[in-house]
């Protein structure tokens, strides 16, 4: 038995080596220096770095620029993670229903799930311009227009929705797999029972899709961290650093201030934002899944 | 009013409803397709238009002349390919030894995989082409290869490692006493098992490849050796006011991944929901 499981334990380390080296040394390799770095003040790459403790740190959490966008982030974030994921679950009721035309709709609901995130932008910078389609809209039902992506009260909430668009319908997948694996005798049970649309959607089916919710948050939580194409694209992250996230601002610290040390203290503190948000919120999805 | 007449009423409005959320959603869809077809004077003012149409655009990018899209295309095609063979192939053979090899080495390894899928790569991307230019692979195709099979890596290896706990241990010992090299083993016995996960997986991975727009503007550079995406970001800045141009270079950018999605839209749906909905 030992010697059959030794044999076997080999052969797999064998097999999966390359894939461990390469993943080491184009992912956990470079965390590690950006680690590293974070404590130097490393400026250009093979330029003379020294060890300055914990500076980097101190200055990237006092300067306005980086925690602007380190709560720009944040609140694009919780827009993605809520928003589709909401919207998602009352359109996957709505569409849950086994004929040809919806399922035609689902599928056209989908496609921007698979556009390039620069398209998407572009599209929708097109339509939020100041004399784009959707100002036109407005102008037509005699509402003021408003500056969607010039206007700095507004520019954040119209990244975020261009985001939540083209995820909806990502949300709008899980949800139905989900639904459809509520076993139909529990609807059948509750129907019985006396229950109403509405108390059957409370008890039955949204304890159902418990499930598809932790999918969902997890997945738009780790996408929105990784935000950034998009900002780009709809606004370069003005108007005057406005919409600026903290992956925008870890690239200009490093590609345009040449601040490597400095951007990869910011970087470092990002990392430990993710990784908390991520693994709170799994723990507590997850919780509820066990309860229900 | 009889029930089933209540219930067709019900369902008439249903589909009303779901048909104007659709419609809703899908309008910039609509907006990006036909503003392909249309002269850029017209794209903003009259934004909902299907008239008047034209090929120019799409024209002139197929002709290369706007753009000069087909080695685009060409290093798009090379670069997804290649990654997601690759990143696919290792993501198996990890997840293999994760869940088939020893304790200790799955559970170091997972959570460090978990890393990498969470983490946004600006977080890495400065020491990533510091490393890259020490190999020599900065600014060049086969960087973006390296680095994409590493990056891409986790998907596949957290989406196998679930399929493999459903394959019995009892295949190992029968395929080990065949005596066949562990190449062999892996790959008559194994991969054919793990099927409907590849599929989900290169699909998956393969969109995302297609899309990447960041990465390979880093590590390939800007310049015309670059992937469609980036293109199309590069004819943003290019063509500033002739949308036209950049609606028509989008669309022959998306088509593939659009095709490929209509064409295997149950494979999206499945391996998007792979063990993760029912509970």
């Amino acid at each position: 038995m030992r010697t059959r499981r030794a044999a076997a334990r080999i052969d797999f380390a064998k097999l999966a080596l390359p894939a461990i080296v390469i993943y080491a040394a184009m992912v956990l390799l470079p965390i590690a220096i950006s680690i590293f770095q974070s404590v130097t003040n490393a400026t250009f790459p093979g330029s003379p770095a020294d060890f300055i403790g914990v500076q980097n740190f101190m200055t990237a959490l006092g300067s306005d620029a980086f925690l602007r966008s380190l709560a720009n982030t944040a609140a694009i974030t919780a827009f993605v993670t809520i928003v589709p994921n909401a919207v998602g679950f009352f359109l996957a009721l709505l569409l849950d229903h086994p004929t040809r035309l919806f399922a035609s709709l689902r599928a056209v609901i989908f496609v921007p799930v698979v556009l390039s995130s620069v398209v998407v932008a572009f599209v929708w910078q097109v339509l939020l311009t100041q004399n784009g389609a959707i100002n036109q809209a407005l102008a037509f039902l005699h509402l003021p227009q408003v500056g969607w992506l010039q206007d700095p009260a507004v520019a954040l909430w119209s990244i975020s929705a261009v985001v939540a668009w083209s995820v909806i319908g990502l949300c709008v997948v899980t949800y139905l797999a989900a639904l459809q694996s509520i076993p139909g005798e529990l609807v059948e049970a509750a129907k019985i029972d006396g229950a109403g649309p509405l108390a059957t959607l409370r008890y039955v089916t949204w304890p159902g899709v418990a499930p598809a919710l932790t999918l969902n948050t997890t997945v738009l939580l780790i996408s929105g961290f990784k935000i950034y194409d998009q900002v780009l694209v709809l606004t370069g992250g003005g108007p005057a650093g406005a919409t600026e996230t903290a992956t925008m601002r870890i690239l200009k610290t490093s590609f345009d201030e040449f601040r490597t040390g400095l951007a990869s203290s910011m970087a470092v503190l990002l990392l430990l934002l993710v990784v908390m948000c991520t693994v709170v919120a799994l723990r507590l999805l997850q919780r509820r899944e066990v309860q229900l | 009013m009889n029930a089933s007449l209540r219930a067709r009423r019900a369902h008439r409005f249903r589909a009303v409803g779901a048909i104007a959320a659709t419609a809703l959603l899908a309008a910039p869809l609509y907006l990006a397709l036909i503003s392909a077809f249309k002269p850029s004077e017209v794209i903003v003012s009259a934004p909902m238009v299907p008239a008047p149409l034209t090929l120019d655009n799409v024209l002139g990018v197929l002709s290369g002349n706007t753009g000069d899209v087909w080695p685009l295309l060409l290093n798009s095609v090379l670069i997804t390919s290649f990654s997601l063979a690759f990143a696919v192939l290792g993501a198996a053979l990890l997840a293999f030894y994760v869940n088939r090899g020893p304790t200790w080495a799955g559970r170091i390894i997972l959570p460090l995989v978990l890393v990498g899928l969470m983490l946004p790569t600006q977080v890495f991307l400065v020491p990533l082409t510091q490393i890259l230019r020490s190999i020599g692979l900065m600014g060049s195709l086969p960087g973006l290869f390296l680095f994409n099979v590493g990056y891409y890596l986790p998907f596949g290896v957290i989406l196998f490692v679930g399929a493999l706990r459903a394959i019995p241990r009892q295949i190992d010992e029968a395929a080990q006493l065949d005596g066949a090299g562990s190449w062999r083993i892996f790959f008559t016995v194994y991969f054919p098992l793990l099927r409907p996960s590849v599929v989900s997986v290169v699909i998956i991975v393969g969109v995302w490849i297609w899309n990447d727009f960041l990465n390979p503007l880093i590590i390939v550079g800007p310049t015309l050796g670059t992937t469609v995406t980036v293109g199309i970001y590069r004819s943003i800045g290019q063509y500033q006011s002739d949308y036209g141009a950049v609606f028509a270079l989008s669309l022959v950018a998306m088509a593939p991944v659009i095709i490929i999605f209509v064409a295997l839209q149950r494979f999206f749906v499945k391996g998007l929901t792979a063990g993760g909905v029912k509970g």
